[in-house]
């Protein structure tokens, strides 16, 4: 029997999450949001629920709407009535935590570029990484989002090299200077480690 | 001592694969990667004229090194034999 893939919970009946149901955001700014989600990326708005406070007292009232991202995965947003808008966040931050569309191809990834130009988004280039190339835009919260393609399809291959990565990582990060360094003279070992077992 | 770094043996890695060939590292291969190990103690990859994207050139010690960074910039990585 294949012993099953790196990361895979053990001790555990089948039990599996099937895939994203909704992502929720704060915005500040419903009228652009609405429009940019319809009308930019033309997601249909699917779902809203306004609500008097929540679970606490002080939850303030709140419009909780929905807009559909495709196979059945939506992106929500809570606008909160009389809630102090909160400063940007720190441009490392932005650009860490961001969202990410599927296209399968080049041409898609052109195609979505050159109609954010139309609607006057600012939109980069795309850019290759390792295995996708992607095109990076803010909605109008700030929030970064992305439109990538697959260069070519993650295989078992790359299951198995990031199980070494983050072996690595997780020593690295617990000793008193963890850096990247490190993680890569840690990485090598493992894979050294792997050679003689294998080899033996 | 060595000086060796490892490479996933994937197509978008392949170019840098060749750059270190092409600055006298020597190729085995190790599992899913190729070890490329430098005959000197010491050794200097430059980016010029490799097509390597700045993405994957940024990311080309993700298999591991075995050795120390002296120092790694947008168009070279010097690298060197651990003395520890």
């Amino acid at each position: 029997m294949a012993s099953p893939p790196p990361g895979t919970p053990v001790g555990q009946p089948r039990l599996s999450l099937d895939g994203v149901d909704h992502l929720a955001y704060v915005t500040w700014k419903p009228r652009a949001t609405l429009e940019f989600y319809t009308k930019v990326l033309g997601m249909p708005l699917v779902h809203a629920i306004t609500a008097n406070g929540w679970v606490t007292e002080d939850y303030p009232d709140f419009v909780h709407f929905f807009f559909d991202m495709g196979r059945g995965n939506r992106i929500a947003f809570f606008y909160y009535f009389g809630l102090p808008e909160e400063g940007p966040q720190g441009d490392l931050m932005h650009r860490s935590r961001h969202l990410a569309f599927h296209v399968d191809t080049a041409e898609e990834l052109l195609d979505w570029r050159a109609r954010l130009k139309a609607h006057g988004v600012r939109v980069t280039t795309p850019l290759a990484h390792e295995l996708i190339e992607s095109i990076y835009f803010d909605d109008p919260n700030g929030i970064q989002l992305e439109i990538t393609r697959p260069i070519r399809e993650m295989a078992e291959i790359d299951a198995r090299d990031a199980d070494l990565t983050l072996r690595a990582l997780v020593d690295v990060a617990d000793s008193p200077r963890p850096s990247a360094q490190a993680l890569w003279q840690r990485k090598a070992e493992l894979i050294r480690k792997n050679e003689e077992v294998s080899g033996s | 001592m060595t000086l060796a770094l490892y490479v996933l043996d994937v197509a978008e890695f392949e170019p840098l694969v060749r750059t270190a060939q092409g600055a006298g590292m020597q190729l085995r291969r190790t599992g899913d990667y190729w070890e490329l190990s430098s005959p000197e103690p010491e050794l200097i990859l430059r980016r010029e004229g490799t097509e390597i994207r700045t993405a994957l050139w940024h990311a080309a010690l993700t298999g591991g090194l075995d050795g120390r960074i002296v120092s790694f910039t947008s168009e070279t990585i010097h690298l060197e034999e651990d003395p520890s």
